[in-house]
């Protein structure tokens, strides 16, 4: 008794709780060709590249895609007709975007209106490499120290 | 920045073709997209993105050949001008250039920063916003009267009609501005949940459905035998080109996956589990 749980393609067959000999199952493994083992990793490599998961779901998605991407080209065009402004059209229509996506975006946790910079950017826009930077941090905190009321003015060096 | 100019660009070229163009014509007039992009992914991106086997060029051919029909029916019959053309052809130009900066430059950016589509695609949004500033003012856009009339409203019974045609042009932008938004989030489910040929497929069958709207609810619309022949070859050539891109990309991709075993080391998550069976036996 083999307590095996290996997850084949639909036409390979899977081997759970089998009573073949092992010496079988080695030499069935064993024969896959390599034309067999092509031909198996293109299945399973469509499978990975594109998982569809339900067909409504994709169905809905792509009739939701269509709907939303008509609606605009023809809502464009009807206001067109009325006034042959295209710049105006794409600013309102920018503008109005960002609002949504912005209110939208924020709630849901997929825009940040600040982010901090990180260490990369900083030393990139002042052009001083990190190391500089502490050594400058520690001559300044060391210059205030000898600074303080009760101790002589030293000037800097 | 690339991103948000060559979006820019790319989105005023569509929208002023769409003004010189009819909505029903609008996908014939763009036609050139998919030709245009393989193009610049020969010229500008890596090898492995830009290798095309001869089916898929064909599928492109057939779409050339869709569009130089729709194109010479619809001059002949001047139902539309040869500024449509050029704005067509420079239109799927630009939208050519923006897949090419997105796949060039987007992909490594949110890569080194992190962020998401969403957070890029509202960066760039931002940034198109004080982009348009300097293209309203040299476009002359604001010295129409029926802008000026939206933004200073009056009650004089000869700019009352401007005024109202103002007010619905409002509506119908701030309604776009809602479909843009909806389109967004749209597109960004799609690419998670469609493959890319189905999404290639889509969108060509997609025109063909917008011709057909188009034509039922807006003025002035017609489709002729032209239209339709032009219709049908680049719905059939996206097609070809997509079932054929799809057939070499898996090919490719086991290939290589072969080749890896072949030199000792773990390909994929099923012969590990075989190896695993092996040693467990």
């Amino acid at each position: 008794m083999l307590p095996l749980t290996l997850s084949f393609y639909p036409e390979t067959p899977s081997f759970t709780q089998t009573t073949l000999p092992r010496s079988k199952i080695i030499d069935f493994l064993q024969g896959h060709s390599k034309l067999t083992l092509f031909s198996l990793h293109s299945r399973r490599l469509k499978m990975d590249r594109f998982d569809p998961g339900p067909r409504a779901k994709v169905l809905a998605t792509i009739l939701f895609h269509s709907t939303c991407a008509i609606s605009v080209t023809l809502v464009s065009k009807s206001a067109l007709n009325g006034i042959d402004a295209p710049v105006v059209l794409l600013a309102f229509q920018t503008t109005v975007q960002v609002v949504l996506l912005t209110i939208v975006g924020m709630a849901m946790g997929w825009v940040k209106l600040w982010r901090p910079l990180s260490v990369s950017q900083k030393s990139s826009i002042c052009s001083i490499p990190e190391r500089s930077i502490y050594r400058l941090r520690r001559y300044i905190f060391r210059k205030v120290a000898d600074n303080r009321p009760g101790r002589l003015l030293c000037p800097l060096h | 920045m690339p991103l948000a100019l060559a979006r820019v660009v790319g989105v005023l070229a569509k929208t002023y073709c769409l003004a010189a163009v009819d909505a029903s014509f609008y996908q014939i007039a763009r036609g050139l997209l998919l030709p245009f992009t393989l193009g610049l992914s020969y010229l500008f991106l890596p090898s492995k993105y830009a290798t095309f086997p001869p089916l898929a060029l064909g599928g492109a051919a057939i779409v050339i050949s869709g569009f130089g029909i729709g194109m010479v029916s619809d001059m002949n019959k001047m139902l539309t001008s040869s500024r449509g053309l050029v704005l067509g052809v420079g239109s799927s130009m630009t939208t050519a250039i923006e897949s090419i900066v997105v796949k060039r430059f987007v992909g490594a950016k949110a890569k080194e920063t992190g962020e998401g589509v969403i957070q890029m695609v509202w960066m760039s949004n931002v940034i198109a916003i004080g982009l348009y500033v300097p293209v309203l003012l040299f476009s002359g856009e604001l010295y129409d009267p029926a802008i000026q009339a939206l933004f200073a409203p009056s009650k004089d019974s000869t700019t009352s009609l401007l005024s109202s045609q103002s007010t619905d042009f409002l509506y119908t932008c701030t309604l776009t501005g809602l479909c843009s938004f909806l389109l967004t989030l749209a597109t960004f489910l799609q690419i998670r949940i469609t493959s890319p040929v189905t999404h290639m497929i889509v969108t060509a069958a997609r025109g063909v459905a917008q011709s057909a709207i188009a034509v039922m609810l807006l003025p002035h619309e017609t489709i002729d035998k032209g239209r339709v022949a032009s219709m049908v070859c680049i719905l059939g050539g996206s097609a070809l080109y997509g079932w054929a891109e799809d057939r070499a990309m898996t090919k490719r991709e086991a290939e290589k996956a072969i080749g890896r075993t072949e030199e000792g080391r773990p390909m994929m998550e099923t012969e590990e589990k075989e190896g695993e069976f092996k040693e467990k036996l």
